[in-house]
């Protein structure tokens, strides 16, 4: 009897890994969106290909925690715009893009909540100071800095518009 | 000193509206009133800012839009109220006063709590004109961000 060619067939089998935008795909059903949404969030430019979001002089030894980050981040923004109310390709598609942008910055030290006024909140704290975009149900953009001195506090509002250059946003950042 | 409680880590959850910021006066409070202090469904941090700082709090921004009713140069700056509670003798809240054109004539407004719901009186909740408004909006709200921006070490 050979037990061994049977056992060792079975063990050989190697399941595929899921390619990290598959990953993203499977994280998002929780928060209601179909693949057709997925897709059409990707027609309007919304990439999420994790791939992308890496700055090109990322080494390879980081790339997998960055991409764990990332996540944390999508499902964060989700988990808020679900909350609140608005989860639309709208505002998602513009989330995701500040996002993406803060990345290709450079500026993956990101916090996601909701502020008191239906807004969500991507923010950075930097030595104390709060540095933070609100986004808000009509797809409006504000900037607001919360700095040690009055002097230093400042803000921005970004009407929405169809063609954003989130560089201009996510520099403020 | 005016203190405030707040959920820790977290500066930017408030003001939940922008006007009647609850607070505490220094001056004022008493040892019986520790225990209101430290409620925990406020928060579990105390973020103080001068009294001086909250007086010097003044937005001032032009509505540059011609034949608009607001056109011209808009103000905001605080006023601080003593609203004592049962609880609470040291109780104050923090208002805004907004100075503003309509149609060419000078007007002076303070905002409350029961304001905010009345378009009408309170243009600051108004929804138009929109970029003007939300520009002056986030204008306050980092000023008295930042003059919250310290905590007390527990």
């Amino acid at each position: 009897m050979n037990w061994g060619s049977g056992a060792y067939r079975k063990t050989s089998i190697k399941r595929r890994e899921r390619t990290p935008e598959e990953e993203f795909m499977v994280a998002k059903f929780p928060f209601g969106m179909s693949e057709s949404e997925w897709n059409e969030m990707r027609k309007l430019g919304a990439v999420i290909s994790p791939d992308n979001w890496s700055s090109p002089t990322t080494v390879e030894s980081s790339k997998s925690s960055d991409h764990e980050q990332i996540f944390d981040h999508v499902q964060a923004v989700l988990k808020a715009a679900t909350e609140l109310g608005f989860a639309t390709q709208k505002i998602l598609s513009l989330c995701y893009n500040i996002l993406q942008e803060a990345y290709r910055q450079g500026k993956s030290d990101l916090h996601i909540d909701t502020s008191a006024e239906n807004e969500i909140m991507i923010f950075r704290i930097i030595n104390g100071q709060y540095s933070r975009i609100l986004i808000d149900e009509a797809g409006d953009v504000s900037y607001i800095f919360i700095a040690k001195r009055l002097e230093d506090a400042r803000s921005k509002t970004f009407m929405f518009q169809e063609e954003w250059d989130f560089s201009e946003i996510v520099n403020e950042l | 000193m005016v203190y405030r409680v707040k959920p820790k880590g977290n500066p930017l959850k408030w003001p939940s509206i922008l006007t009647a910021l609850s607070c505490k006066l220094g001056s004022l409070i008493q040892l019986e009133h520790v225990l209101a202090i430290t409620r925990l469904e406020l928060g579990n941090e105390i973020a103080y800012a001068f009294v001086h700082e909250v007086d010097s709090v003044i937005v001032s921004l032009a509505c540059d839009l011609v034949d608009h009713k607001y056109f011209g140069v808009h103000a905001l700056s605080c006023l601080l109220e003593h609203k004592p509670l049962a609880c609470d003798f040291s109780h104050v809240e923090i208002q805004i006063r907004h100075v503003f054109p309509l149609n060419g004539i000078v007007n002076e407004r303070v905002y409350r709590h029961v304001d905010w719901s009345n378009n009408d009186f309170c243009v600051l909740a108004q929804k138009k004109p929109k970029r003007f408004l939300k520009d002056l909006r986030a204008e306050y709200r980092a000023k008295i961000g930042t003059i919250f921006n310290k905590v007390v070490d527990q």
